[in-house]
């Protein structure tokens, strides 16, 4: 990790407050502080299991401190927000009340910083960020959860599957300018045309040659076959459908998608099948 | 379920879709488990591909059921009229499980990881490479992933491996997995490819970040890689290995030196440097064999003193390896000369001098006792085979010139070795030693070391001597004895007397005999041929080597095909028509015995053969090497040889059948390939033949591609019809397009036909203009059909990127 300068600070608050962190580790965390020169960092912690056996997790640290039993927040650089989401696993900022020796704990993943922090490494470069420690973020003592908390692995690989299943859908914005579109065409059979839409898109590739699917589609909209073709011809002179001779296609694909996904979670799968 | 309308299912968010998805996938998974046929479940396996991210957990489950627990399910068989057919095989099962793990790989890592590792070293080469990716894909970095997950895959394999490590004491490393694995962990650089639009692939290469945990990762790796190194037993294996340690001391392509990555590397090269000499010396003796240490020598040349990077630490290193004496003697005669390249920095022991160092062995052997001379070298030749043969040439040097300037010594020398069957009697190094032996004209103590091989009744010795003939007559002609020698070879070749104990000749032998012969050729040609052809019969099955050796030698003047008798041409033609394939070289020696006439027969003969094969059911030799009569490339000269004769196109024209198959395919082939005129061939047929329909039948079988230049050809021959058979026959020759490129290309290509005939519409032969209408008519038709297949498939391709980006 790239460090930066460290400025003066109390060390004696400093010094107490790691103190506290390598009591409630005890046994099963082994606390190194790196040279005082570097302020982005302070540390790193690493862990052991209940057999003190190392567990393989080095925990890269951030050490903030008070002596105030009710400060409940601490002012984080925006700059050092920024190397941890550059890094490839998460740092952690701890915050210690001092006298009563509580720690508080926040993960600062990509996820953390940018989601739940709101930061923008392109745009917000300096200042500070207020994080606030409720009781969830208390360290009870419980390493186990902690590890669990910490595991990078599991962690992060939740939110990769969380971010390839929903890949960039069309925005609630697109959907409603296109609905408004449609009602513009043909304001008594909006709700067919989306529905037309989405089959089409469901069941791609389309071909007008193909009768057997066409009359699918029909019938699970619930329209003839006269008035298919009419909507249809609609459809493409209003541009919400393309044709390359009898193949036939949606303009646009995620928001046919979003029209098929309403369908379903309001009918069920049951619908397309 | 469609796997295509499956995948859309899988790409919507709502509960009812994915409570759906997941009953879908248990309900194959049931399906999978009752299957009868491996078809029923790579069907379903299909499906679940399409919607694996949805349901990674059920799919691994899935896998590991088929991968370790199902008895492997016999393909169907089904009898038809063409003969049985087998469906698809429980590998295909197999192959398949792997490509939905692939897929699956970072959801359930742990899994994966096992998976690749059990199966890398899979007897089903097609199951093992796809572990190999497998493997591969867990532990690269990839561009795309490592800002959503970092380098937790890296971290998982090597925890994986450390654990493995740690709980197996037998030190049987799976040698492959690590190499894979580590050889990706130990990359600087990480890429990915992206579809930025429906029609383009964007490849993003660049240098990884260095960071506390990048400095973390690679450590781990190098711990492993020394650990293995210190504790592997097959050479092999320790080669292997070795060459991730040269990976880690790689600096960054596109990082400067400075920066994190190149500080993280270079703290990685004092850390392996420190290790290699702890497992490397032990009291400032070398216990790491001598390969190893050239190995070692060479890295720090390389990586440390060449670069100019951490100099002082490859200079230290080599030092200590040049105070070992046994090293330091290895290191005078096998090198590979990279020390050259090096003008600074050059310390004591780096720089080589091969005469010098020759001189000075030589010089100083007569202080020494013969069985230290012999344990020195021996010493020397036992490390073959793990280090490249072409590193040991100063070394062959030094024995070739023992053998002339201490002849005496080297007769002791080659004695001892026969005796003891030590490694410096292999062909490659006692070769060397007898042929000085020869260039010195001590035959007698030659012919004494022979007695001696005969006794020992080995093969590979026996190749020994044979080479060191080979040897010093390739240094000087006059050192081949005509009698004696020539004796020896036809007792060889005839397994008489001293010979008639030896089996078949391994390849070593056949080569030098081969060799021995081309001399004996240009001594006594006549006899020799006959040595020649009893060698070949009495090998057949290496046949093609055989045949490569006389084109080589006959190229460079060895075996002059011309001053082969009748009977040996005949035989040399005969044995060609069963070769597989005619090479370049082979192609180049026909001209060398053969007249035009007789090249056009031996393809013929080559045709008529592979027709003798297909009757016998014999269509290949072995899995794809199929018996090709006429090749696709023809040598140059061989086509101006066979162009000399001026009737060429007479005689082809007498050999062109007007039915279509495999014979006239061939023959047309023959013509194109040969670059015979389409309008000579046409011209002999039109005088030939009585009836012109047939002969412009023949013509039409004489054509084998199409060039677009061709059409004025083909239009030219229908002027002489209005038979719509033939029409159709010579249309289906402008329709061939052949290669093209671009989403357009095929329908481009008829377009360009359709305009290259617009202008014979209005020719004033009638014929001309039907078929140019005919043809136009169906170009067009053609066309607008490839253009619209093209089209959908673009806009296929346009909405199925605009659903998953």
């Amino acid at each position: 990790m790239q460090r930066l300068k460290k400025r003066n600070k109390t060390r004696a608050q400093e010094s107490a407050s790691i103190r506290i962190l390598e009591e409630a580790f005890g046994n099963r965390g082994q606390y190194t502080g790196f040279s005082a020169t570097y302020e982005n960092i302070d540390g790193c912690l690493e862990l052991y299991d209940e057999n003190l056996t190392p567990l393989n997790i080095k925990v890269f640290c951030q050490v903030k401190s008070t002596e105030n039993d009710d400060k409940n927040d601490y002012p984080f650089e925006i700059e050092h927000l920024n190397y941890f989401f550059k890094e490839p696993t998460p740092t952690i900022l701890f915050f210690i009340k001092v006298p009563k020796k509580e720690i508080y704990y926040v993960i600062a993943s990509k996820y953390y910083i940018s989601k739940v922090l709101k930061i923008d490494p392109q745009t917000h470069t300096g200042g500070t960020k207020t994080i606030k420690f409720t009781e969830q973020n208390l360290f009870t003592g419980d390493i186990d959860k902690f590890v669990a908390d910490y595991h990078v692995e599991e962690f992060e690989l939740t939110r990769m599957r969380q971010l390839e299943a929903s890949s960039q859908p069309a925005s609630k914005n697109e959907v409603i300018e296109h609905k408004k579109v449609v009602t513009q065409i043909v304001a008594t059979e909006a709700e067919k045309i989306y529905e037309i839409e989405a089959l089409i898109y469901y069941y791609f590739p389309v071909r007008l040659t193909d009768i057997d699917l066409v009359k699918k589609i029909a019938d699970k909209v619930g329209i003839k076959g006269s008035e298919m073709d009419y909507l249809l011809q609609k459809m493409f002179s209003a541009g919400l459908l393309k044709n390359i001779k009898n193949l036939v296609s949606v303009k646009d694909p995620k928001v046919a998608q979003k029209l098929l996904d309403d369908i379903i979670a309001e009918k069920g799968v049951t619908y397309l099948l | 379920m469609k796997k295509e309308q499956l995948s859309k299912l899988a790409s919507l968010e709502n509960p009812k879709t994915l409570k759906f998805l997941e009953e879908f996938a248990l309900e194959e998974k049931e399906k999978i488990t009752a299957a009868k046929s491996n078809e029923e479940i790579i069907q379903s396996l299909d499906l679940l591909d399409a919607i694996y991210y949805r349901v990674p957990a059920i799919i691994i489950r899935v896998v590991y059921h088929l991968l370790y627990k199902t008895e492997p399910i016999k393909p169907t068989v089904e009898r038809t009229n063409w003969g049985t057919l087998e469906g698809k095989t429980f590998s295909d099962v197999q192959v398949k499980c792997f490509e939905l793990v692939r897929h699956i790989r970072y959801y359930e890592i742990d899994k994966s990881i096992t998976i690749a590792f059990d199966f890398i070293n899979s007897t089903d080469k097609v199951l093992s490479s796809i572990a190999s990716k497998l493997a591969e894909e867990i532990s690269e970095y990839n561009h795309h992933v490592l800002p959503k997950i970092g380098t937790a895959s890296q971290r998982k394999v090597l925890e994986f491996l450390e654990k493995k490590l740690s709980n197996d004491k037998s030190n049987k490393f799976n040698i492959y997995f690590i190499k894979i694995a580590l050889h990706h962990i130990l990359e600087t650089s990480s890429n990915a490819t992206t579809m930025t639009s429906p029609d383009t692939l964007t490849f993003s290469h660049g240098d990884i970040v260095g960071s506390v945990n990048i400095a973390e990762i690679r450590e781990r790796a190098i711990k492993i890689v020394i650990n293995i190194l210190e504790h592997v037993e097959s050479t092999e294996d320790k080669n292997s290995i070795f060459g991730l340690i040269e990976q880690a001391c790689r600096m960054p392509m596109n990082s400067p030196r400075d920066s994190d990555l190149g500080k993280i590397i270079q703290d990685n090269r004092v850390f392996i440097v420190e290790s290699l000499r702890n497992i490397t010396f032990l009291q400032e003796k070398i216990i790491q064999p001598l390969w190893f240490c050239l190995k070692l020598e060479h890295l720090m040349l390389w990586s440390f003193i060449h670069i100019e990077l951490q100099v002082d630490i490859g200079k230290k290193f080599l030092s200590s390896l040049y105070k070992d004496d046994r090293y330091k003697l290895f290191s005078r005669f096998v090198y590979d000369d990279s020390s050259r390249y090096i003008k600074d920095n050059v310390i004591e022991g780096m720089a080589r001098d091969t005469k010098s160092d020759i001189k000075n062995y030589l010089e100083s052997i007569a202080e020494k006792k013969e069985e230290i001379i012999f344990e020195q070298l021996n010493d020397i030749a036992t490390e073959a085979f793990k280090v490249d043969e072409w590193k040991y040439l100063v070394f062959k040097q030094l024995l070739e010139e023992m053998g002339k300037s201490k002849p005496e010594v080297a007769y002791t020398i080659g004695q001892s070795s026969i005796k003891e069957r030590a490694y410096l009697s292999r062909p490659s190094f006692l070769s060397f030693l007898l042929s000085g032996i020869r260039q010195v004209e001590r035959f007698d103590l030659w012919d004494n070391i022979a007695k001696n091989i005969f006794k020992s009744k080995d093969i590979e010795i026996l190749s020994t001597l044979i080479g060191s003939m080979f040897l010093s007559a390739n240094a000087e002609k006059s050192h081949i004895r005509k009698k004696e020698d020539f004796n020896l070879i036809f007792d060889l070749i005839h397994r008489k007397n001293q010979f008639k104990f030896y089996g078949k000749s391994t390849n070593t032998l056949r080569h030098f005999t081969m060799n021995v012969l081309k001399v004996l050729f240009s001594i006594s040609p006549k006899k020799t041929e006959e040595l020649v052809i009893l060698e070949i019969k009495n090998n057949p099955e290496y046949l093609n080597g055989y045949l490569q050796t006389i084109s080589m030698a006959s190229e460079e003047g060895g075996f002059n095909l011309n001053k082969w008798t009748k009977k040996g041409k005949n035989f040399l033609r005969k044995e060609l028509l069963k070769l597989n394939d005619v090479d370049w070289h082979i192609q180049s020696i026909l001209p060398t015995f053969c007249n035009p006439e007789e090249i056009l027969n031996f393809f013929i003969n080559r045709i008529k053969y592979r027709e003798k094969l297909f009757g016998e059911g014999r269509y290949f030799d072995s899995p794809g090497r199929f018996y090709d009569p006429v090749p696709y490339h023809i040598n140059h000269e061989l086509i101006e040889f066979t162009k000399k004769d001026s009737k060429i196109a007479e005689k082809i024209a007498k050999r062109i059948s007007s039915k279509y198959n495999s014979h006239s395919l061939e023959i047309s082939q023959f013509i194109k390939n040969f670059g015979i005129s389409l309008e000579e061939i046409d011209n002999a047929l039109y005088k030939k033949e009585k009836n012109k329909e047939t002969a412009l039948k023949k013509t039409i079988r004489a054509i084998y591609g199409m060039e677009s230049n061709d059409i004025d050809f083909i239009v030219g021959l229908a002027a002489r019809t209005s038979n719509q058979r033939i029409f159709a026959d010579l249309y289906a020759k402008i329709a061939s397009t052949g290669v093209v490129s671009g989403e357009f290309g095929i329908a481009d290509a008829y377009r360009g036909k359709i305009e290259a005939l617009e202008k014979y519409t209005d020719n004033e032969n009638k014929n001309i203009r039907d078929f140019a209408t005919f043809s136009i008519e169906r170009l067009k038709y053609s066309e607008e059909q490839a253009r619209r297949d093209a089209e959908e498939e673009k806009e296929i391709r346009r909405v199925d990127f605009e659903s998953n980006n």
